[in-house]
């Protein structure tokens, strides 16, 4: 459960040009934002900073809001 | 080192995190299968040198000596990391770790003599062109064996476990 998707398309960028940014593959990226993958915190942290985010605002969810926004 | 093996052996490299975390998933799997598919030949091996040659040929000795280090080799890395630890937070869940343990202890000595005596007999039977042991050696080496899994087993698992509520 991340608003990865969301920041993503609200930069306009494609999951390739987010996974350059990060130095990682684009089937990574493809598998977080799927939840298929948890990643390491130090990637997390990288992802939050390449989305001009915070851990909170990119992982965290309220209880109850998990299902609506992932 | 074994990063290149992997990508030597598999053609795949594990570029980012996602690649190595399934890569080290489906190997360490594979590892386990693979280990067991090893004593299961090993063992095949022995009983056709037992039933055709009545002796023990290089081949199944190596397949031995493989199992064996391969054995060795994943007993001393996760003991050297640890993983055998347990931790008990009082006085109370000691008591419930060691009965554990003890239970533990008489039921893997137990498994380890019936493979023992298994082995024994394996081997005596395919030697038996060349020499065939006796009652009393083979109740002495049950003693032994049996007797010092038992006791090397027990102690190792006690000292295992950490009393967390002294460490400050």
């Amino acid at each position: 459960m991340n608003r990865i998707r969301q920041f993503r398309q609200a930069q306009g960028w494609s999951q390739l040009a987010l996974a350059q940014r990060v130095g990682v593959t684009r089937q990574t990226v493809n598998m977080i934002e799927n939840n298929n993958y948890n990643p390491s915190l130090d990637l997390c942290i990288r992802l939050a900073q390449a989305l001009g985010t915070d851990l909170n605002t990119l992982f965290w969810f309220p209880e109850g809001l998990e299902g609506e926004e992932s | 080192m074994m990063e290149r093996l992997i990508r030597w052996t598999f053609e795949v490299s594990g570029r980012d995190e996602y690649q190595k975390a399934e890569l080290n998933k489906i190997l360490s799997g594979s590892a386990v299968l693979v280990y067991w598919l090893l004593y299961l030949g090993m063992f095949a091996s022995l009983i056709i040198d037992g039933f055709w040659t009545h002796y023990v040929t290089a081949g199944s000795m190596i397949l031995v000596i493989i199992a064996l280090v391969w054995g060795i080799i994943i007993n001393v890395q996760i003991r050297k990391h640890g993983l055998y630890q347990i931790e008990a937070a009082n006085e109370e869940d000691l008591q419930k770790i060691y009965r554990r343990i003890n239970f533990q202890a008489v039921r893997d000595t137990i498994i380890a003599g019936i493979s023992g005596y298994a082995g024994w007999s394996l081997v005596s039977f395919a030697m038996s062109a060349q020499y065939w042991p006796t009652i009393r050696e083979t109740v002495v080496f049950m003693v032994v064996f049996v007797g010092v899994y038992a006791v090397t087993t027990w102690r190792y698992r006690r000292r295992q476990v950490i009393k967390a509520w002294e460490d400050n």
